[in-house]
C-alpha cells in the first residue's frame, strides 16, 4: 500500500514516514506544493497525506487541481486548526477527511485505515470513533483492546451514539432508536443499559451529562 | 498654568494698566484745564460788569446754590464801593491786576482784580467751587476710559476663547480617542504654531502602532513556529510508544505524551488570542443557538468530568437564539465549564444553565470547589494568570481568551463566588435574538 505524504516540516514528515512505515504502509515524501502536485498527478497511491500550509502551493490548491483533473485518490487533510478556521472546511474541498494538529497517531492511523477502506468499495460494517469500534455486523464492540458482543438493545445504543459522536442524546431519542412503533418503553431501561455497557468495558465509554443524556466524545484519543 | 489663563492675566493686566494710565491722564489735563477756563471766566465777568449798585431782583429761575455764584465787587477810584454782590461777605480790595487766591472768612478764594483809572473791579470764585467744577469735569472725561476696561476684558476673553477652541477641538479628538486607534490625529484645521506637535504625536502614533503590530505578530509567529515541532515531537512520541516493548517506560511515554499536548495546548491558545488581538471584530455573525453550543461544549468536556467523578449536569436549557460567531461561543462557554470542572474537587459538581430572561440569554456554571479568593478577583482575567493552585492543570489563559471572544461578540463576562454556598459562578450574557 502506497501512500503520498505531502508535508513541508522536515520533524513531522519523518515522524509520519516513521509511523506509516511502522504500520507496513510504504511512503513517498514529498516537501512542497508543486512537487506534491506532480506525483499526485503521475503516482497510483492508496491515499494522499496532505499538509495545507505548503511553500510553493498551496495544499487548498493542490486538492482542487486534482479534483479538477479528475483524479479520485481518496486525501486527508492535516492541518491546524486555525487553519482550518481560516478556509472554509476541508472537506468542502474534496478531502475525504481531515485531521487537526496535533494529533494523536493511533487516531490517525485508524483515519488512513477507514478512508481506504471507504475508498476501496469494502463493505465497512465497522463504525469507529477513536478507540471504539462497533462491528455492525456481528454486533461486536471493541474499546481498549477489549471485544464483547453487544445485545440487540444495547447495540442500537451504541450505534445511535458512535454515529453522532461528541453530541448529546437524551433519554428519548435514545429511547426512540431501541423500541420499534407501538413496544412499551420500560422507565428506565436506557439506564439499564448503558449502566451493562459500562459494566462490560469502561464508565469511561460513554459520558453521562445530567440533565441532558449521554454521548460518546468525539476524537477520543 | 493653562495658556489661555496665562494670556488672559498678561492682557487683561495690560488692558488695565494703559486704560488707568489713559483715565488718570485725562484727569489731570482735564482739571488743568477747567482751572485756565475758570480763570478766564472770573477775567471775562470782570471786562464786562456793570456799575448798577445792584442787580434788578430777577426771578429766582433756575435753582442753585448761592455758594457756586461768582461774588462781584466794583470800587470808584476813590475806593467807595459802587456794587457788592454778596453784601454778607467782603474780599479786601486788591491794588493791582491780576489773578490772586487768597483766604477771607475761613473760606479759600479765587480773586480776579482788574484795575482802572476809573474803578477796580474785582470778581472771585471760591476755591472748593472750582475744585468741585474740576474733579466733575475730569471724572467725566475719565469714567469712560475706566468703564472700557472691564468691557475689554470680555471682549478679551472671547478672543482668546475663539483662538483657543481650535486647540481644544484637537484636545478633544484626542482625548476621545480609542487608546488602540492607530490612525493618526486629522491634521486639517489645525493651527501652523501646534502642526508640528499634532504631527510628532502621528509619528509616535505610527511608530507605536507598528511596535504594537511586530509584537502581535511575534506572538503569533512564535506560536505558529512552535506548533510544527512540538507535532512532530507528539509523532516521535507515538512512535516509540507503538515501538515500544518495555512495560517500565510506558508511564514515562504517557507523560511525556501529556506534557507535549499540554504545550501544544497552550501554543494553540497563544495563537488564538494572537489572533482576537489582531482582529478585534469577528469575520461573520449568524443566527446561533446557546443551548445547542452549551451541550456541545458539555460532551466535549464530560469525559473530564467522568474521570474525576463530577457530577456535570444542566439544569434549565431555555430556547436561546442570539447573534454571534458560533465557534467564539463556543470557546467562551467551553472555557466556563472547563475552568470549573477542572477547579472543583473530585466528586463535586457543575451546573449549568441556559437562562432566556427578557432581551438577554445568560449561560450560567456554577461549581461547588473553592471559589476565589477575593483578593485575587480583579486579576482573574489577566493573562496567565492562576488564581488556582499550582497542581491545578491550566495556562491562565482561559479566561482572558473568552473575555477577548466576549467582546468581539458584544457579550459580556461575569464571574463571581457564589452566595449561597462555596463555590464560582461565572456567566456569560448576550442580547437575545
Amino acid at each position: 500500500m502506497r501512500i503520498l505524504l505531502i508535508e513541508d516540516d522536515p520533524m513531522i514528515g519523518k515522524g509520519l514516514r516513521q509511523a506509516l512505515q511502522d504500520a507496513a504502509m510504504s511512503v513517498d515524501w514529498v516537501r512542497d506544493g508543486h512537487a506534491g502536485s506532480e506525483a499526485l498527478a503521475v503516482g497510483e497511491y492508496a491515499l494522499v497525506l496532505l499538509d495545507l500550509g505548503l511553500p510553493g502551493m498551496s495544499g487548498i490548491d493542490i486538492l482542487r487541481g486534482s479534483r479538477k483533473a479528475g483524479n479520485k485518490t481518496p486525501v486527508l487533510v492535516i492541518t491546524a486548526r486555525d487553519e482550518l478556521e481560516d478556509r472554509v472546511s476541508g472537506l468542502d474541498l474534496g478531502a475525504d477527511d481531515y485531521l487537526v494538529k496535533p494529533f494523536d497517531l493511533r487516531e490517525l492511523l485508524a483515519r488512513v485505515r477507514a478512508v481506504i477502506r471507504r475508498h476501496s468499495g469494502q463493505a465497512d460494517s465497522i463504525i469507529r470513533n477513536g478507540d471504539i469500534e462497533l462491528d455492525t455486523a456481528s454486533h461486536a464492540l471493541s474499546y481498549r483492546g477489549s471485544t464483547q458482543l453487544l445485545s440487540a438493545r444495547e447495540f442500537a445504543v451504541m450505534r445511535a451514539l458512535l454515529e453522532r459522536p461528541g453530541t448529546i442524546l437524551s433519554r428519548s431519542q435514545l429511547e426512540e432508536k431501541i423500541y420499534g412503533w407501538g413496544e412499551e418503553v420500560e422507565s428506565n431501561a436506557v439506564d439499564v443499559l448503558i449502566h451493562y455497557i459500562r459494566r462490560k468495558f469502561d464508565k469511561d465509554i460513554i459520558n453521562n451529562v445530567r440533565g441532558a443524556g449521554w454521548s460518546v466524545p468525539k476524537d477520543r484519543a | 498654568m493653562s495658556l489661555r489663563r496665562t494670556a488672559f492675566l498678561w492682557f487683561a493686566g495690560l488692558m488695565a494698566v494703559v486704560g488707568i494710565l489713559a483715565a488718570a491722564t485725562s484727569y489731570w489735563l482735564v482739571r488743568g484745564e477747567a482751572a485756565v477756563f475758570l480763570d478766564s471766566q472770573l477775567r471775562q465777568v470782570a471786562l464786562y460788569v456793570g456799575d448798577a449798585p445792584d442787580s434788578p431782583a430777577l426771578p429766582n429761575v433756575v435753582e442753585h446754590d448761592p455758594e457756586d455764584d461768582f461774588l462781584i465787587q466794583v470800587w470808584d477810584a476813590t475806593g467807595h464801593t459802587l456794587r457788592n454782590s454778596d453784601p454778607a461777605i467782603g474780599v479786601e480790595r486788591r491794588g493791582r491786576t491780576g489773578f490772586m487766591t487768597v483766604s477771607e472768612s475761613g473760606e479759600d478764594w479765587r480773586v480776579f482784580t482788574l484795575v482802572t483809572p476809573l474803578r477796580t473791579v474785582q470778581v472771585s470764585q471760591r476755591i472748593q467751587v472750582r475744585q468741585e467744577l474740576a474733579t466733575e469735569a475730569a471724572l467725566r472725561a475719565a469714567l469712560p476710559i475706566a468703564l472700557l476696561i472691564p468691557l475689554t476684558w470680555l471682549v478679551l476673553s472671547w478672543i482668546i476663547d475663539r483662538i483657543m477652541v481650535r486647540l481644544n477641538r484637537i484636545a478633544v479628538a484626542v482625548s476621545h480617542r480609542d487608546p488602540l486607534d492607530a490612525q493618526p490625529i486629522p491634521v486639517e484645521g489645525v493651527p501652523a504654531e501646534i502642526l508640528p506637535f499634532v504631527q510628532s504625536i502621528n509619528q509616535l502614533i505610527q511608530r507605536l502602532r507598528a511596535l504594537i503590530e511586530r509584537q502581535r505578530r511575534f506572538v503569533s509567529d512564535a506560536a505558529h513556529e512552535l506548533r510544527s515541532p512540538l507535532s512532530a515531537l507528539q509523532i516521535q512520541i507515538g512512535n516509540l510508544r507503538t515501538a515500544n516493548r518495555d512495560p517500565r517506560l510506558e508511564d514515562l511515554l504517557a507523560d511525556m505524551d501529556a506534557g507535549v499536548r499540554r504545550s501544544s495546548g497552550l501554543v494553540g491558545q497563544l495563537l488564538r488570542l494572537a489572533r482576537y488581538d489582531a482582529d478585534a471584530v469577528k469575520p461573520t455573525d449568524g443566527q446561533i443557538d446557546l443551548t445547542a453550543i452549551t451541550l456541545a461544549c458539555m460532551a466535549q468536556i464530560a469525559p473530564l468530568a467522568e474521570q474525576k467523578s463530577i457530577d456535570l449536569g444542566i439544569v434549565r436549557k431555555d430556547t436561546a437564539q442570539c447573534l454571534g460567531h458560533a465557534a467564539d461561543f463556543g470557546v467562551i462557554i467551553g472555557n466556563l465549564i472547563d475552568n470549573a470542572v477542572r477547579h472543583t474537587p473530585v466528586g463535586g459538581a457543575v451546573d449549568v444553565a441556559v437562562i432566556r430572561d427578557g432581551e438577554a440569554v445568560t449561560v450560567e456554571v456554577a461549581d461547588n470547589g473553592g471559589g476565589i479568593a477575593p483578593e485575587n478577583m480583579p486579576r482573574i482575567f489577566e493573562r496567565f494568570f492562576r488564581a488556582a493552585p499550582q497542581e491545578t492543570e491550566g495556562s491562565g489563559l482561559g479566561l482572558a481568551i473568552a473575555k477577548a471572544a466576549a467582546e468581539r461578540n458584544r457579550a459580556t463576562i461575569s464571574v463571581e463566588n457564589r452566595m449561597d454556598g462555596p463555590g464560582l459562578l461565572t456567566r456569560v450574557r448576550v442580547a437575545a435574538r
